[in-house]
């Protein structure tokens, strides 16, 4: 008898184990509730710009982001100060993957959802937007379309004119969904800005600056193929060395680490971005051109004299990013000058090369009209939509955009008499002494994620890019990177070729995945032993598109075109 | 004879009985020894087992609403869309090859490191080599192929560079040549793996009874002859054992060490069916397609097992199987 007892406790601690184990293992994803509705001033909510007393969680998949969150996303002074207003706060989780992408997926997948979501999307045409919509048309998210309305910044996305096509038809709008929105497509630009209200940055080849006044080179008049080749000659009969006195290798690859980028041969990047374009009205894959064989040619004959790193194709990001730090490469198959990345700029002056000729003959530098760059996604769990949307709301205020982006006047910023933002020296002090801090100071990143859209700094602070004024020597390096050789833009917007893969699903199960392996194939052509060995390796993958169904897409296409020829956008800004 | 035919079965339930009362007093006199069986059990339940009712994905269409088990069944659609995939045929074969090398190529080296190992009389040198040759399998495929990178970087790579000093081509860039893969696949699965894989041999080893070599030793046996006829006849079961376990793995070897080697130059040689699945099945989030194939994978898996078991039992006359 004491026996089984005694088993008889044995197996229910076991098993209580067990229920503790898989409890521990669980979380309940729901998320926050509203506790009060009224502020501790004894406001309630929508009086004084009070909403609920409320802690949200909020997930992002950006890729690595996550380093650029403060430290104590709910205590510090710009987090208390929006709480003060609005009573709420919001806590990011971020697992830093490398694919945002992927955590999405599996995100959706288990149900693993906070409050709200945040996803990497810059256009519909993103891999992203196919798992998003996928989780819209399964119920998983929150239709805003009701709460939209009633808002004082948001409440654009309901005009006509605020937004860009694709976001209006393929990201927010769709006609599938009846009017429900399902995603708020963030980084729209506010109504009415100019050209001077943007940010170029001029992705594509970069040449060192040293290098091009030593040979004496303007790189915006290296318009060609040929004359990127004896520029590549005359900087290798330079002999250049690097910052560490080592001789450096003509042409590196992307500053990000390698891959293979279309501005190398930008002459023949026939469907940039999408793999698809119109040559002489009949819609066709890149491969099925000329223009494949002449690139090539082109990097086998750099490859051959050795005017381009091996390496250009594979070398990881950490190698690629400290090399180009040291000046190792005359020239980047690609980079850009991002307001983040002016220290590197610093170190080594780069100047664009973004104006050489596209296939087309064009050298204006194709830009995505009014860019979204990030979606907002409130999951069907969570309660109370409404007053995410109202934080929202205030995130995207002026007075919410100015505490994320300068913080507390008089504290963190101060405004001069010309009306521009200027930071205090003790805001300035850790910008300049210790960058990484600053996100713990300012916490922009934090502020953006729900606050950055309806953008117009010129207007608001006086200023196109944050800091510009109150570090005029430091931004004028990148003002003048930015208009270097006096760059002209031609702006795209819609539904690219490379999207419409999506609608038909019968024939993008065989042919995506033999156009993802499209920039293999080029690689392997590119070591090729000779163009007789690289033909081959090009008429095989030729066949491989035939099986695949690609002349149906390309009918499908031609017919989409044929009705409207804005329907379908071949030529993107993409690198590749 | 009807009442001997009647007390047959009497006789067997009383047996049952008898036999399940006799294991239930062998457990409770060996609780303790099973309750530390219990977390492996548990861990394969949880990890092992319970997983396999996801194996249901590879025949319905996963909807993030419906979980694992609402979605529509869709028959046989995955696997007919796998075949019909143009790549199908080189993913299978090159799994085979990759799967080949780490199993049945790599086989041999543990033991023989082990043997060697077990041969060496300076007990220092020894651990100092064992340590030495275990620490590369904590390393991770992360760092591995980096350094694997490095070393056969063209032009200034280590490996190029000593190639140049020799007087060869110090030009070639092995990771980028699709000729080569296999070699350098095999080569930093062997270092990195080798040290640890030896261990149970040489726990197997270290069981040998001593009499036997003093016994051979007095009949005039030389070292290789113990070795062959004392050593590795009694290591012949762990063997046998671990090598019907690995069989089981040959087309399911890991994507890790692929994914990371992989480079669009010698893709054709290392796309295999797990970073097929990873790159298909997990990050473009088409679940029952990467589910079917991995069943596939398990099921080959299954079938070479049971039949490298039978013809292991076959030949060891019961020696050693699994069943």
């Amino acid at each position: 008898m004491k026996t089984i007892k005694r088993q008889t406790s044995l197996t229910l601690c076991l098993l209580l184990f067990m229920v503790v184990l898989l409890s521990a293992c669980s979380s309940d994803s729901s998320g926050s509730e509203a506790t009060s509705q009224v502020a501790a001033d004894g406001r309630k909510s929508g009086e004084g710009g009070f909403i609920a007393n409320r802690d949200l969680t909020g997930r992002i998949f950006l890729e690595g982001d996550g380093a650029q969150l403060p430290d104590d996303q709910v205590g510090n002074p710009i987090a208390l100060k929006i709480k003060e207003k609005t009573g709420m706060t919001i806590n990011w989780q971020s697992s830093g993957a490398a694919d945002g992408l992927q955590e999405l997926t599996v995100a959706l997948a288990t149900g693993d959802l906070p409050d709200v979501i945040e996803a990497y999307l810059d256009h519909g045409g993103r891999p992203e937007m196919n798992v998003l919509l996928k989780g819209a048309r399964e119920g998983l998210f929150t239709d805003l379309s009701p709460y939209l309305k009633n808002t004082k910044v948001l409440k654009n996305y309901l005009d006509p004119d605020f937004l860009p096509r694709d976001t209006k038809e393929n990201v927010m709008f769709r006609p599938e969904f009846g009017g429900k929105v399902y995603f708020i497509h963030m980084n729209i630009p506010a109504k009415n800005t100019t050209d001077a209200d943007r940010i170029h940055y001029r992705g594509g080849l970069w040449l060192r600056a040293d290098i091009a006044k030593a040979l004496n080179v303007d790189p915006s008049t290296i318009k060609t193929q040929d004359d990127l080749y004896n520029l590549a000659i005359k900087i290798k009969a330079g002999n250049f060395k690097d910052n560490n006195g080592k001789p450096i290798t003509v042409i590196g690859p992307r500053k990000w680490g390698g891959q293979v980028t279309s501005t190398l041969f930008k002459n023949f990047d026939f469907g940039n971005g999408t793999q698809f374009d119109v040559d002489n009205g009949q819609v066709k894959h890149v491969a099925e051109t000329d223009y494949a064989l002449k690139s090539i040619e082109f990097v086998q004959k750099l490859l051959r004299e050795g005017l381009l790193d091996k390496e250009a194709f594979n070398m990881d990001g950490v190698r690629a990013e400290e090399a180009y730090n040291n000046g190792s490469y005359a020239i980047s198959s690609y980079m850009n000058i991002a307001p983040d990345s002016l220290t590197m700029f610093e170190k080594t002056k780069y100047l664009p090369m973004d104006q050489m000729e596209n296939y087309k003959g064009e050298t204006a530098i194709y830009e995505k009209e009014k860019s979204g760059s990030q979606v907002v996604a409130i999951p069907s769990t969570t309660k109370n939509p409404e007053q995410i949307i109202q934080y929202m709301d205030y995130l995207a205020s002026k007075e919410g955009k100015t505490l994320w982006n300068y913080g507390v006047e008089g504290e963190d910023y101060k405004v001069n008499d010309k009306g521009q933002y200027i930071y205090t020296d003790k805001v300035l002090d850790v910008m300049k002494n210790n960058p990484g801090e600053e996100r713990n100071t300012i916490p922009y990143f934090w502020g953006s994620l729900l606050g950055k859209t309806d953008v117009n700094n010129n207007k608001d602070f006086g200023e196109l890019i944050r800091s510009a004024n109150s570090q005029p020597d430091r931004y004028k390096l990148y003002f003048e990177l930015m208009n270097y050789g006096n760059p002209k833009y031609k702006y795209w917007d819609g539904y690219t070729a490379a999207s419409y893969l999506a609608e038909v699903p019968d024939i993008e199960a065989s042919l995506k995945p033999v156009l993802d392996s499209y920039k293999d194939v080029l690689v392997q052509a590119f070591f090729a032993k000779d163009m007789t060995e690289a033909t081959k390796l090009l008429d095989d993958y030729r066949q491989q598109l035939k099986d695949a169904g690609v002349e149906q897409y390309e009918k499908y296409l031609q017919e989409k075109y044929n009705a409207d020829p804005s329907s379908v956008v071949f030529y993107i800004d993409a690198f590749f | 004879m009807q009442a001997e035919l009647d007390s047959v079965p009497k006789k067997s339930t009383k047996s049952k009985k008898a036999s399940s009362a006799g294991l239930w007093k062998t457990i409770v006199v060996n609780r303790y020894l099973y309750l530390m069986l219990l977390p492996c059990l548990i861990f394969f339940v949880i990890f092992s087992y319970l997983p396999m009712a996801g194996l249901v994905m590879a025949f319905k269409e996963f909807r993030f609403n419906a979980g694992m088990f609402g979605g529509p069944w869709v028959g046989l659609r995955y696997f007919k869309l796998f075949f019909s995939y143009p790549d199908a045929t080189q993913l299978i074969l090159n799994t085979f090859i990759v799967g080949f090398l780490k199993i049945i190529v790599y086989f041999p080296f543990p033991i023989l490191l082990a043997l060697m190992l077990n041969e060496v009389r300076s007990k220092r040198f020894k651990s100092i080599t064992q340590t030495i040759s275990y620490l590369p399998y904590f390393l991770s495929w992360v760092v591995v192929a980096a350094f694997t990178n490095k070393i056969l970087a063209p032009d200034d790579g280590i490996f190029n560079q000593f190639m140049a000093a020799l007087g060869g081509d110090g030009s070639i860039f092995y990771m980028m040549d699709g000729h080569y893969f296999y070699l350098i696949m095999f080569l930093t699965y062997l270092w990195k793996n080798i040290g640890w894989g030896s261990i149970i041999y040489l726990a197997s080893m270290a069981g040998i009874d001593p009499t036997l070599y003093e016994a051979a030793e007095m009949d005039g046996a030389s070292k290789w002859r113990k070795i062959w006829h004392i050593t590795l006849p009694s290591i012949r079961p762990t063997i046998a054992i671990l090598f019907i376990l690995d069989i089981g793995s040959l087309l399911t070897t890991g994507y890790e060490q692929n994914y990371l080697l992989r480079t669009a130059g010698n893709s054709d040689y290392s796309d295999i069916l797990d970073t097929y699945v990873l790159r298909v099945g997990m990050m473009q989030g088409q679940y029952g397609y990467g589910a079917a194939v991995g069943l596939l994978q398990g099921l080959v898996g299954l079938i070479l097992v049971v039949v490298t078991n039978y013809l292991v039992k076959r030949f060891s006359k019961n020696e050693a199987s699994l069943w």
